[in-house]
């Protein structure tokens, strides 16, 4: 990919040098406007008039000719996909918005505006309500939703780690979610399936042109029209308002907006106030065109759609966030048109997302890790403290912990019965699963959305090789678990380049195209076993038969048994195979990385090496995850690796905690097993506490996961073990006094906003300034004297420190 | 290597070479005889449970039969892809008055232990054990034996079969959507179904002095939607641990892989509607279901076009096709056929597509358009899928697809100003009236084609409701209990026809010898019964179709209202072979 620099390099040089020729002070704004137009242009007729025109239709060069047809696809298909490439972006703009403020990917954000939105189409259709009225709806109730959803939810986890934030936007969209249904049943009652076929008037469906084999309405203008007014005042927003340039400020470092004053909080409020309107206005934009929305439910092709033109524009730029997502739009509609394969069309997106990132990879780390310092990934638990840890009474206690544990272990399949054995297998096959994240996300930092389609390689290799070829199981799982690495490693490599968030997007990119395009039979029929084979379980060493009953003493020990034990040793492989490189230099290696690179580099830590090792770490594992899944499941079926399941293992994995290994293990548990209590299951909470509500609740009390619950239960013990024993355990002890320094912070911050609110109000006269320290006003000619703004030069040196 | 590094990766090294010469020296193969775990052992192909059913063994591969040249030829439509929320489930409400499906076999009954004695048919009505319904099941001697075998295969006893009934859980909005259609049933409404038919069926059916009990367990974990077949096969699994049933019943449409899993089970399983044939053949004597295979309705669907559209021009389209195709009656026939873009699903269509180019070679080759059952991306391919259709001069569409995808496709096509023949395909509900309502109305009046549904009587009088007031109860069963019932009818007629030795075995030979029920012309023209038999390599029951067109004019038989489909002549049903041609003598064309 080293050849995509230059040629971006080329286009930025081109902008600037265009820049520097044409604008003066007063035109600035203008020609570089009319810069990105030309570029935009060019850039259409070089991407769709030619490549994707070359690749798909018909592109005749004179002497030469390109592509699969005999004539050109018609422009009108290009022209349909700009008006869907438009809404994309505006989900893209919403995510683009969200993540300056709160440095996370809005999950929730295509379902942020629904409910008003949906309320309205509703009352257009249904109740002959006019359009003009419909309108203030969709915008007020869009403000509405978005600031409730900043102060109930968002803002209570403000101070949480990202990726727990991260996971309460997919709460607050199940909720969401919920929340439409009723809305619109209220409206509608039972005629919610005639919304298939209901119709409505707009002011402007009623101009209408054909062109080429579609027809266009003012509708798809109005479109159009809406989104890039909205993209440009937004731009003209974040560069030309107070609020704007307050926003772009804590993107840049909360810590230190919020040491100048900037009210953070009502920045965000504002931030989503935005981002839901604009959901809200898609929504509503959307049904002219393809129809009446049916049900809640907007999943994740619309989120990496978004997040797709949200990465390309670098989550910061909204005109590129619209021109990129009407390119992902007309890729979709080239393919769909052209080939009439739409499962084509996520591996096409991943190549266009993987390439557009590359090429812009400089800008996007910066954009990145400017927002490291203030915010942390996740948060990390940290071991039993040395003072304590050959203390008698704790290696009893971790003897007897790992006793009952393995007991426990051991008595599962009679404890949960014959029936539910299958869903133990299935916790320890997804903690496998988990453990990869662990040590991609957790450790290493790098976001993976698509951990399930690595499984997935994994199951296909495996159960390809099982089935059709009758290979040793060890042999199929060491080949899948290979191949999962190598696959990993692919998707890794632009983590060379970019991190964080912005992997994640190619990752859901990947989950998507696993099923889509690798699990497909006629692709990859010489792979997979075929539609009515089985991957059976195996004969372990041509004696341990994994489909039949076995006694074992005085115990008669299921096959399905058998295969959980299978199952948990390979657990415990993977859980010891992780412990290992935690503990070792690696481990140290990979944790520093995540924190600050620039520290590792210099202490001569070769950054690529070291992630594609974590990468081909967590790939070999989760590949091998996915081999036992395969035997597991007895078949393979592409749909049960929709990206949804990755991101389900996302979610159980942070909910249990994503940089500890026992977390990712209670995390399946608590995701898999608790529908199993009959008891929940009867009064129906099930949903609720796997999901929705359940989440939010369980993250607000324990943001590190459930495994900070159980670790807080653990140095509770060892505070009190060691105040008994009379051992000093600086450690713990800090605890309370971090906790009592945070409530005096606190008291001090709240102080100072305050302070800072009372200084907005009265403006500074022009020869002062104010603290932001102890937010006094100070004169400008005492401001050398004051104790928090005195240059360094003058601060005295501290006696034998050494410069 | 330095010595430390060489003493941190020794056990690893050590490990890996032991295992190594396991690998060559023992190695650990899929097992050759597996069968599903936790039935295989429960001894019932075995000696462990003392049920010596003779069957013992059959549960092998290669007592499935399974064969890769057979599975090449396996062309599927089993719905089951995808994510349309809608798409599955609307077809699992089950709406449609399927109930004239019941009653096959009954001639095979009564070879266990009637011979020599002297047949007692004083019960019968006619040639059918009953005439309560629509669809009967034939008549077979009432049985005076007195030794049934008992215990002759899981599930069964001296006394009692035990029947399954499957369910899935349905998205609790998807489910409120087809609630206000009359679409969706409630467990109440199940367990009110589930009593009256178990005692329906124990009084009327000859069961060799067996019981029937049905067991619901749609507690099962099982979502239609979204699609999650790992937890649909746990809760398949765990059905059959814990019930050890001898048949299941799942009345749907999804997740192909967990019907593999039950005829791997060995147990005797009805559902898996429109699959490809080698979804059947491939289980046997395990898999069945009422509704015709995808192989047989996609060649059904092949000749019907033969017969009635091929060499000819679009005559049955709008005035105006499209503006760069041309006018109806003037542009000679292109078929394009809308498909969900998974693995079984081409299969068919690509079937369908060989038919008619063989049958049709001066014609344009038929034009084959995948579409991805995503309900977020439905309407946006819908466009594209449009704008190929026009592009490729396409003047005949038919959507071998779930209930919902033709309401967005429908859409699209009148809002780009294209009104192409709209060929019906038959299969997947498309041909319920109450459906056929939520498409375009511009585009549907060019709808028209064969239709597996029998015409549907009003819902007091279908077999559903007759069977429940046969059974001694007042009012009526859930709008959507005839698909249910079709299934229990048609399992108690293949118990019926098995004889008192009930074995899967003896399933198979029953259903095999019956001449099976129903046929335009044994029923005597009713519209109401739809022809149901099995044949060596036709696993599945519907056997028929009728023609139907669209009319915005016409009521419907269901509820009374406009508009609806008109069934031609009636109703009358033709079997594969016999289709008739010259459609345009019977199907007007429309106004618009």
């Amino acid at each position: 990919m080293t050849w995509l620099a230059p040629v971006a390099n080329l286009g930025a040089r081109a902008r600037d040098r265009w820049v520097r020729t044409f604008a003066t002070d007063d035109t600035h704004a203008v020609v570089k406007v009319a810069g990105g137009l030309i570029i935009t242009a060019v850039a259409y007729v070089v991407l769709v008039e030619g490549l994707l025109q070359g690749m798909f239709g018909h592109l005749d060069l004179g002497v030469v000719t390109f592509g699969p047809r005999d004539r050109p696809i018609p422009r009108a298909i290009f022209v349909n996909g700009m008006v869907i490439g438009s809404l994309y972006a505006l989900i893209g703009i919403g995510i683009i918005l969200v993540y300056r403020a709160n440095r996370i990917v809005n999950f929730a954000q295509a379902q942020l505006g629904a409910v008003p939105a949906s309320a309205a189409l509703m009352l257009l259709a249904f109740r002959d309500w006019p359009y003009i009225v419909a309108v203030p709806i969709v915008l007020v109730g869009g403000a509405l939703i978005g600031g409730l959803v900043e102060v109930l939810f968002i803002r209570r986890f403000a101070s949480s780690p990202r990726l727990i934030l991260t996971v309460v936007t997919i709460g607050v969209g199940l909720v969401l979610q919920a929340l439409e249904f009723f809305t619109k049943r209220w409206i509608v009652g039972d005629q919610i399936l005639e919304s298939l076929a209901a119709q409505f008037t707009t002011p402007w469906n009623r101009f209408q042109w054909q062109y080429g084999p579609l027809t266009f309405t003012g509708d798809h203008l109005f479109t159009v029209a809406t989104v890039v007014v909205l993209a440009g005042g937004l731009a003209a927003f974040f560069k030309y308002t107070d609020i704007g340039i307050a926003v772009r400020a804590s993107a840049e470092n909360l810590d230190r907006a919020s040491l100048l004053g900037i009210p953070v909080k009502r920045v965000s409020t504002v931030v989503w106030v935005l981002a839901a309107v604009l959901s809200s206005v898609g929504v509503f934009l959307r049904a002219p065109l393809f129809g009446l929305p049916i049900t809640g439910f907007i999943g994740p092709t619309l989120l990496l759609y978004g997040l797709g033109a949200a990465v390309i524009a670098r989550m910061e730029h909204t005109p590129t966030a619209v021109v990129a997502g009407m390119f992902i739009g007309i890729v979709e509609g080239t393919v769909v048109f052209s080939v009439r394969e739409p499962t084509l069309v996520s591996p096409i997106i991943l190549v266009v997302i993987v390439i557009a990132l590359l090429l812009q990879r400089g800008i996007l780390s910066r954009a990145f890790e400017s927002g490291a310092s203030s915010w942390q990934a996740s948060r990390d638990l940290r071991p039993i403290p040395a003072e304590l840890r050959d203390h008698p009474a704790v290696r009893r206690a971790r003897v007897i912990l790992a006793t009952v544990g393995g007991l426990a272990v051991l008595a599962t399949p009679w404890v949960v019965g014959d029936a539910q054995i299958d869903t133990a297998s299935r916790v320890a096959i997804f903690s496998i699963i988990g453990v990869s994240l662990v040590v991609l996300t957790g450790w290493t930092g790098q976001i993976s959305l698509g951990q399930f389609g690595i499984a997935g390689v994994g199951a296909a290799v495996a159960g390809g090789l099982a089935s059709n070829h009758q290979t040793d199981f060890f042999v199929t799982l060491i080949v899948a678990g290979l191949v999962g690495a190598v696959v990993a490693v692919l998707i890794g490599l632009p983590a060379l380049r970019i991190q964080g968030l912005f992997l994640a997007v190619t990752t859901l990119a990947f989950a998507f195209a696993v099923p889509d395009f690798l699990l497909r039979r006629d692709r990859f029929g010489w792979l997979l076993p075929g539609l009515t084979d089985f991957v059976e379980r195996p004969v372990l060493y041509g004696a341990f038969d994994m489909t039949k009953d076995s006694r074992f003493l005085w115990f008669n020990i299921r096959a399905d048994a058998k295969f959980f034990y299978l199952c948990v040793v390979f657990l415990g492989l993977a859980l010891y195979l992780a412990r290992s490189l935690r503990r070792y230099r690696s481990g140290r290696v990979l944790i520093g990385i995540r924190d600050n690179p620039r520290m590792m580099q210099a202490f001569g830590v070769n950054l690529a090496r070291t992630r594609l090792g974590a990468f081909a770490i967590s790939g070999f594992m989760a590949a091998v995850g996915g081999a036992l899944f395969a035997y597991q499941f007895g078949q393979i079926d592409s749909t049960a690796f929709l990206p949804e399941k990755s991101i389900q293992i996302f979610l159980m994995t942070v909910i249990g905690g994503v940089s500890s290994l026992p977390g990712a293990v209670i995390g399946a548990v608590y995701v898999l097993m608790l529908p199993l209590l009959p008891v929940l299951r009867d009064i129906q909470l099930i949903d609720l506490l796997t999901s929705g509500i359940g989440v939010l609740i369980i993250l607000q009390t324990m943001p590190g996961g459930l495994i900070e619950g159980v670790y807080n239960i653990r140095d509770s013990w060892l505070r009190r073990l060691a105040h008994r024993e009379g051992i000093h355990v600086p450690s713990l002890v800090a605890d309370s006094l971090v906790d009592a320094e945070a409530v005096k912070e606190q008291d001090r911050l709240a102080a100072r906003a305050a302070a800072t609110a009372d200084a907005e109000l009265e403006p500074l006269p022009d020869d002062a300034l104010v603290c932001p320290v102890c937010s006094d006003i100070i004169p400008l000619a005492e401001a050398r004297s004051h104790p928090h703004l005195a240059p360094p030069e003058l601060v005295a040196p501290i006696p034998g420190a050494e410069r | 290597m330095g010595r430390n590094t060489l003493r941190l990766y020794a056990p690893f090294i050590a490990v890996a070479v032991i295992q190594a010469l396991f690998i060559t020296v023992a190695p650990s193969r899929p097992a050759t005889d597996a069968v599903v775990a936790g039935v295989a052992n429960d001894g019932v192909f075995g000696a462990g449970d003392g049920i010596s059913a003779g069957s013992g063994g059959e549960i092998t591969d290669d007592s499935f039969g399974l064969d890769d040249g057979e599975l090449s030829s396996g062309d599927g439509l089993s719905n089951s892809g995808g994510s349309v929320a809608t798409g599955g489930s609307t077809g699992s409400g089950g709406s449609t008055s399927t109930g004239g499906t019941g009653g096959t076999g009954g001639t095979g009954g009564g070879t266990g232990g009637t011979s020599g004695a002297v047949e007692d048919r004083s019960h019968c009505k006619g040639e059918f054990q009953f005439d309560f319904l629509h669809s009967n099941p034939l008549c077979v001697p009432k049985w005076q034996g007195t030794d049934n075998g008992g215990a002759t295969y899981q599930g069964v006893t001296e006394d009692e079969i035990k029947v399954v009934f499957f369910g899935s859980i349905p998205n609790p909005a998807v489910d409120a959507i087809l609630a206000s259609q009359g679409l969706a049933r409630t467990e109440e409404d199940e367990e009110e179904l589930f009593a009256a038919a178990e005692e329906f069926v124990n009084a009327n059916y000859e069961l060799y002095g067996r019981q029937i009990r049905i067991v619901e367990r749609d507690d099962a974990d099982c979502p239609q939607t979204p699609p999650d077949p790992d937890k649909c096969l746990e809760a398949a699994r765990k059905v059959l641990k814990e019930e050890k049933p001898f048949m299941v019943l799942w009345d749907s449409g999804l997740y192909p892989s967990v019907f593999n899993e039950f005829g791997r089970a060995g147990v005797v399983t009805l559902g898996g509607w429109h699959f490809a044939e080698n979804y059947f053949t491939d289980f046997r004597p395990y898999r069945y279901d009422v509704f015709m295979d995808g192989t047989k309705s996609a060649r059904m669907l092949g000749e019907w076009y033969c017969k009635n559209l091929a060499g000819g021009n679009a005559t049955h389209s709008g005035r105006v096709i499209h503006q760069d195709i041309g006018v109806r009656g003037q542009v000679q026939r292109r078929l394009g056929i809308s498909v969900p873009d998974t693995d079984a699903n081409i299969r068919t269509a690509e079937l369908v597509k060989q038919i008619v180019a063989e049958c049709d070679p001066t014609a344009q080759e038929p034009v084959i358009v995948r579409y991805q059952s995503d309900i977020e991306t439905a309407a946006s391919q819908a466009d594209n899928t449009v704008a190929a259709y026009i592009d490729a001069g396409v003047t005949t569409i038919t959507c071998m697809c779930d209930p919902i995808a033709p309401a967005f496709g429908s859409k699209a096509q009148t809002k780009n100003n294209y009104f192409p023949e709209i060929l019906m395909a038959g299969i997947g509900l498309i041909d319920f009236d109450k459906l056929g309502r939520l498409y375009d109305s511009e585009q549907w009046t060019h709808a028209f084609g064969p239709s597996h549904l029998q015409v549907q009587p009003r819902h007091e009088d279908s077999d559903a409701t007759r069977m429940f007031r046969a059974a001694g109860r007042d009012g009526e069963p859930c709008d959507s209990c005839n698909l249910p019932w079709a299934y229990v009818a048609l399992a108690a007629s293949m118990v019926q026809g098995a004889g008192p030795t009930l074995t899967p075995a003896n399933i198979e030979a029953g259903v095999q010898r019956s001449p099976g029920i129903g046929g335009w012309e044994r029923s005597g023209g009713n519209p109401h019964v739809v022809k149901v038999s099995f044949a060596p390599d036709d696993y599945t029951g519907l056997d028929d179709v009728k023609e139907v067109y669209w009319s915005e004019a016409a009521t419907s038989s269901i509820d009374g209202q406009p508009p609806a489909y008109v069934n031609v002549d009636g109703g009358r049903r033709y079997e594969e072979g016999s289709l008739p041609g010259s459609f345009a003598d019977r199907i007007p064309v429309a106004a618009r």
